[in-house]
């Protein structure tokens, strides 16, 4: 494949990600749990709120530097797994369906943006874990949802663009 | 039968196992990565194999060209949520036979795999 030329690039804004990874988001539940999510009131936030049990990050780079980085309790992950067919509930599995999650939502929604976008392999980490080496925005942008009674939510994270010479 | 199940999460590799029992493959071997993939395939020789994309060490698309410049005859089933057409196509184009997009389910996998399946 040849590299895409990053001047044909489109903009990736938060406020346009916010509208596709919500739509990513509420398909995903539907698909694999059967029900949408509740949407809440996205937040900006200068300081990121803490982590919940697991989170799984996707780093992108291309059209927009940053990442994506969803944050799941326990309880909805065991939710899943079972709606999965899934027997295992430790804590690895736990964190490899959210870094699975992660990495799928990202990647539905890069599709917005094309091969422009590039994605990583997805990670996941416990809240006990320390911050991963990720570039860290002034800002980012935290979209809490409500799923089940289970509260979690997908933070972006993208770095402004370079300012024009 | 054989098949090789190659995706960089164990859900999902069980995922996909779970729901081809089916299809009675008589020996499923999996790889977290696409160089894994690729020795699997060597020693195993497996009639389907299902590719993830993003992967770590060697992505499922430099696998499935890889593994296909060995054995021009292997059948291959790209799962991935990369949704864009490029990549779809992309994955066409390097001689997969099959391209199905992630959040698999039980009915879209029974699907695919039961289109790589006739002959």
């Amino acid at each position: 494949m040849n590299a895409p030329d990053p001047a044909a690039a489109p903009a990736v804004t938060p406020e346009h990600a916010l509208g596709t990874f919500v739509g990513h988001v509420c398909r995903y539940f539907e698909q694999i749990g059967g029900s949408r999510p509740e949407m809440l009131e996205p937040v900006l936030e200068r300081r990121p709120s803490p982590r919940l049990a697991n989170t799984g990050y996707m780093a992108v780079a291309g059209a927009a530097e940053g990442w994506i980085a969803l944050s799941l309790p326990d309880a909805l992950l065991h939710r899943l797994l079972a709606d999965l067919g899934e027997t295992l509930r430790d804590r690895g599995a736990l964190l490899d369906l959210t870094a699975e999650m992660a990495g799928t939502i990202t990647s539905l929604a890069r599709a917005e943006y094309g091969e422009h976008l590039r994605v990583s392999p997805p990670f996941a980490i416990d809240a006990a874990a320390p911050e991963p080496p990720l570039p860290v925005p002034p800002v980012s942008l935290k979209l809490p949802f409500r799923w089940e009674s289970h509260e979690a939510y997908l933070r972006i994270a993208l770095l402004p663009p370079p300012a024009s010479p | 039968m054989k098949l090789l199940i190659a995706d960089d999460s164990l859900i999902v590799r069980r995922a996909i196992e779970r729901n081809v029992a089916w299809a009675g493959f008589g020996e499923i071997r999996f790889a977290a990565n696409g160089r894994r993939a690729l020795e699997e395939y060597r020693t195993f020789r497996p009639d389907i194999v299902t590719m993830d994309i993003t992967m770590p060490e060697m992505d499922g698309l430099t696998a499935v060209d890889a593994i296909l410049r060995e054995d021009p005859a292997a059948r291959i089933l790209v799962v991935s949520a990369l949704a864009d057409k490029s990549t779809a196509v992309e994955a066409i184009k390097r001689g997969a036979q099959g391209f199905l997009l992630k959040p698999i389910t039980p009915e879209s996998l029974r699907e695919a795999v039961a289109d790589l399946l006739e002959p």
